[in-house]
């Protein structure tokens, strides 16, 4: 695989990107680049801070210094809603559906920069309004059709198995036509099958074009996905590197590596 | 005429000052604001004042309204508030309106609508500084209202259970962790902020007298206080309310009285309007 | 196809009911109900308004009676005062509305929850202060008498006077139908759903590209509009306001009807506002009681049975249809993207 180090193909770019709660640098003086069209994973222990700067990159906390750049637009003061309408859209570490929503109904929600939350057009069922709406229904169709919940699309997402919540997620996410992806250990909790799944589903995810940036801790996943990996401890960039050079990398084995391999 | 305002001032600011301190408590522990928390001011003031025509000594039944307020937010939270931990924010507020509704009601059934004057040792003697007269009752609200905020003080840092308090506030379910139980330090959080705040409702009912709605002013500005001092911040909140006090006391000379309390209404939205995270900013953090 | 054939039954039968509900006055022959069955039709209005922000939104508001207040209070003085007719007044009051509503909504809806529910009561203590207070605009105490009826209706050689309580039955009925047809178009809109989306997780629905704060605020506009109309449609047909209609307490009830009836549900605000006015009415004379029982029902409500009455019977209806056989399920394009039946 070759990855092209040119600047210019960089999609976000993090730089020196610092947080602390209550006096704890949860993000320290962070800088990486996430390249177009790989599957970037962000590893390192718990508590090493890799939920907060997802939190950071799509606008949900603010940082108390440094930037984030997408597509060579500063996004760093931009508000979540916004970030997600620039196209970067995410999955959550504790899923977060909404309880009430059939799963078409969750990935309708996807959608919403594109059916418009404007009220007037809705209210007198204009044409391009009709339009939009169909147009939607049949992108979602498709999204369905894609991760494998069409079947169960009248269902309450919430009652879902564990591995379809993910998939609802998923396909939610991907419903705003994201060109860059965070998710936030999609696979925590599943069992080899489910994994081997989300996995495929992954890699035909970016297939289409679909930058991913990924926190997981299953290195075998990790390995075979990516081809791009930061390996963050204390908030800091410990490594990084293509996986062959992570997975040699003597600060990362002292690090982290070496807890991983106990457990496996 | 100026430093009778501010003394007016000082006095009803250290009221909202007790009352924020219950909102902002609570705030801590759960992220919720006890709508009811006015009720509870005007719980202990009945109480007391009930005590009282059993011929109950002032101390005792001063007390007694303070041990009745701190029993009545421990019994909220008990009976409604723990039972609804996992329920959605929305339905909790709606809870504790209810909640709010039923005991001013109770009251009205009870004791009736009629304003009552609640007794006090001090009320019809005054000091005289300096040519001026200084009634003994507002001095006695602000010496008791500084010794709360010392044995606050104390009991947060100088307690285990202070601490552990302290911790809940950092995070809830870390305290949990830690092997301290979190439903008891919400239950003690709750006892003493209703404690202080039923406190408050008593201190006031020799002077503004005691009714069955007179919580729903005292809640609202404490509230306000609570917003100005920054949601969470205790000392926040203990100034901001001696400075909404102090503001409404000078403001409301200028004001015909039939809008008095519309001053501390407009100043709240106008505070949620301009800071809504407080004038000493304590930044309110959505959990994630 | 069973299926369709089925829906253009229920359609069928559901449109002979809404044209028997206009003759109901052929059957109503006390003066009394028909006034309660008015009543129940305005707060119904006020229900629906007040659940597009609570049910379908997951906000709350204490100071809806406020702004029920304000819709009747400016149908009321440009009535008495400019002898404007309840045409022209209807519009006003609830543009008026809706922009205090604004403003209200804008204020309250930025940082969490409780701010809304404290800076809705402190504005509909400022209103209260403002009605009882302006004696020169709103009459103080003694509010405002004489409002004039809407003026009579010429179809033809058929003329519709506005007289007695079983005229104003249909054009109250229209209002509610109005008020349900624009709820429907807003929660089947991606505006609505966006709605559905924040109530349900507002950290969710603002990382999938929906403005929380600004959607919130229109939604709240729109609610308070609703309590606009509701209060024309009150001053015109009462003919009288005063301050003593408007306050905590009326805020209180309107919420006590949302929780009843189930929020989140049209059929339930229409139900809570039947229950609520017939029980408003009966209790009249010890309003301590009465309040004591709303409260008391909000809290066992939202404890125990959330979403209310309808709620309840949704849950038997989903208990009954596991138990019969999986018929094939329409598509969502049909159905399915509403929380209604």
């Amino acid at each position: 695989m070759s990855i092209d180090l040119h600047n210019d193909s960089a999609i976000l770019t993090i730089q020196n990107l610092s947080k602390s709660f209550g006096g704890v640098k949860a993000v320290n003086n962070l800088s990486f680049s996430v390249l177009q069209n790989n599957i970037h994973a962000i590893i390192g222990p718990n508590g090493a801070g890799k939920s907060t700067l997802f939190n950071l990159i799509t606008g949900v906390i603010k940082p108390d210094m440094g930037n984030v750049q997408f597509l060579h637009q500063d996004i760093t003061s931009l508000r979540p809603d916004k970030i997600a309408q620039h196209g970067v859209s995410r999955t959550f570490q504790n899923i977060r559906l909404f309880p009430d929503m059939t799963v078409f109904e969750t990935v309708l929600i996807g959608t919403y920069q594109f059916t418009g939350g404007n009220l007037l057009p809705a209210f007198f069922r204009t044409k391009t309004f009709r339009n939009k709406e169909s147009e939607a229904k049949e992108r979602i169709e498709e999204t369905l059709k894609f991760v494998g919940l069409w079947d169960v699309r009248n269902e309450y997402a919430a009652q879902l198995s564990y591995g379809n919540q993910r998939r609802v997620e998923i396909a939610r996410a991907l419903a705003t036509n994201p060109h860059l992806l965070l998710l936030d250990e999609p696979t925590a909790g599943m069992n080899q099958k489910e994994t081997q799944e989300l996995m495929s589903l992954f890699s035909e995810v970016n297939q289409q074009g679909i930058t991913i940036l990924i926190i997981a801790h299953d290195m075998h996943l990790v390995y075979s996905l990516s081809n791009q990996i930061t390996v963050i401890n204390f908030g800091e960039k410990l490594a990084e590197g293509p996986p062959e050079v992570i997975q040699n990398h003597p600060a990362v084995l002292e690090a982290y590596m070496g807890r991983a391999e106990t457990h496996a | 005429m100026f430093v009778d305002q501010l003394i007016n001032g000082i006095v009803l600011g250290s009221i909202y000052a007790l009352m924020a301190i219950g909102y902002t408590m609570v705030w801590n522990v759960l992220r919720f604001i006890n709508f009811a928390h006015g009720e509870v001011y005007m719980g202990g003031a009945f109480v007391s004042l009930y005590l009282l025509l059993l011929d109950t000594p002032i101390w005792l039944a001063y007390l007694g309204g303070v041990c009745a307020g701190a029993f009545l937010g421990y019994l909220m939270e008990k009976v409604v508030y723990m039972r609804m931990r996992k329920a959605p924010k929305l339905n909790l507020l709606i809870a504790a309106i209810g909640i709010s509704i039923v005991l001013q009601n109770v009251a009205q059934y009870i004791w009736g609508a009629t304003p009552e004057r609640l007794n006090s040792p001090f009320l019809s003697k005054n000091f005289t500084i300096a040519d001026m007269e200084i009634n003994q009752h507002y001095v006695f609200i602000i010496i008791l209202t500084i010794l709360v905020m010392i044995v606050l003080e104390l009991f947060m840092n100088r307690t285990l259970m202070g601490k552990a308090v302290q911790a809940a506030s950092q995070d809830i379910n870390a305290t949990q962790l830690m092997g301290i139980n979190a439903n008891k330090i919400i239950s003690i959080t709750f006892a003493i902020g209703s404690a202080v705040g039923a406190l408050a409702g008593i201190l006031v009912g020799p002077v503004f007298l005691v009714y069955p709605t007179m919580g729903v002013f005292a809640g609202l500005k404490g509230f306000t206080a609570s917003v100005m001092g920054g949601m969470g911040n205790i000392p926040g909140a203990m100034i901001a309310g001696l400075l909404l006090g102090i503001i409404e006391s000078f403001a409301a000379g200028f004001i015909s009285s039939g809008y008095r309390d519309a001053v501390a209404m407009v100043i709240l939205l106008f505070i949620l309007l301009v800071r809504p995270q407080g004038i000493f900013g304590k930044i309110i953090q959505q959990k994630v | 196809m069973i299926q369709t054939n089925k829906t253009v039954y229920r359609k069928f039968l559901l449109i002979l009911g809404v044209i028997a509900l206009f003759f109901l006055p052929l059957a109503v022959t006390n003066p009394y109900v028909m006034y309660v069955i008015n009543l129940i039709l305005i707060y119904t209005l006020l229900a629906l308004g007040l659940d597009l922000i609570v049910g379908y939104t997951g906000q709350v508001s204490v100071g809806h009676g406020a702004f029920f207040g304000i819709g009747a209070y400016v149908a009321a003085i440009l009535s008495k005062n400019l002898g404007f007719s309840f045409w022209v007044n209807l519009p006003l009051s609830i543009i008026l509305t809706a922009l205090i509503g604004f403003i209200i909504g804008f204020i309250g809806l930025k940082l969490i929850e409780e701010y809304l529910v404290m800076a809705t009561l402190a504005f509909g203590t400022i209103i209260w202060l403002v009605f009882l207070n302006w004696t020169d605009l709103t009459g103080g105490p003694m509010g405002i008498a004489g409002i004039t009826p809407p003026p009579p209706i010429k179809i033809g050689t058929f003329e519709f006077v506005f007289f007695q309580y079983q005229d104003y039955y249909p054009l109250l009925l229209l209002f509610v139908f109005l008020g349900i047809l624009v709820t429907r178009l807003i929660i089947r809109s991606g505006f609505g759903r966006a709605c559905t989306a924040i109530r349900d997780d507002e950290l969710a629905a603002q990382s999938m590209g929906i403005p929380v704060f600004k959607t919130k605020v229109i939604m709240f506009t729109i609610s308070a509009a609703f309590c606009g109309a509701a209060g024309a449609l009150y001053a015109h047909f009462l003919r009288v306001v005063s301050p003593e209609t408007f306050t905590f307490s009326m805020s209180v009830t309107i919420l006590t009807m949302v929780m009843i009836g189930g929020q989140g549900s049209i059929a339930g605000a229409v139900i809570g506002a039947s229950i609520l006015t017939v029980s408003s009415e009966a209790l009249r004379e010890t309003p301590e009681l009465r309040m004591i029982i709303y409260g008391f029902l909000i809290v066992v409500m939202i404890m125990f049975f959330p979403k209310g009455i309808m709620g309840l019977f949704q849950l038997v209806k989903r208990r009954l249809q596991k138990r019969t056989i999986q018929t094939p399920e329409t598509t969502p394009e049909k159905e399915g993207l509403s929380y209604e039946h």
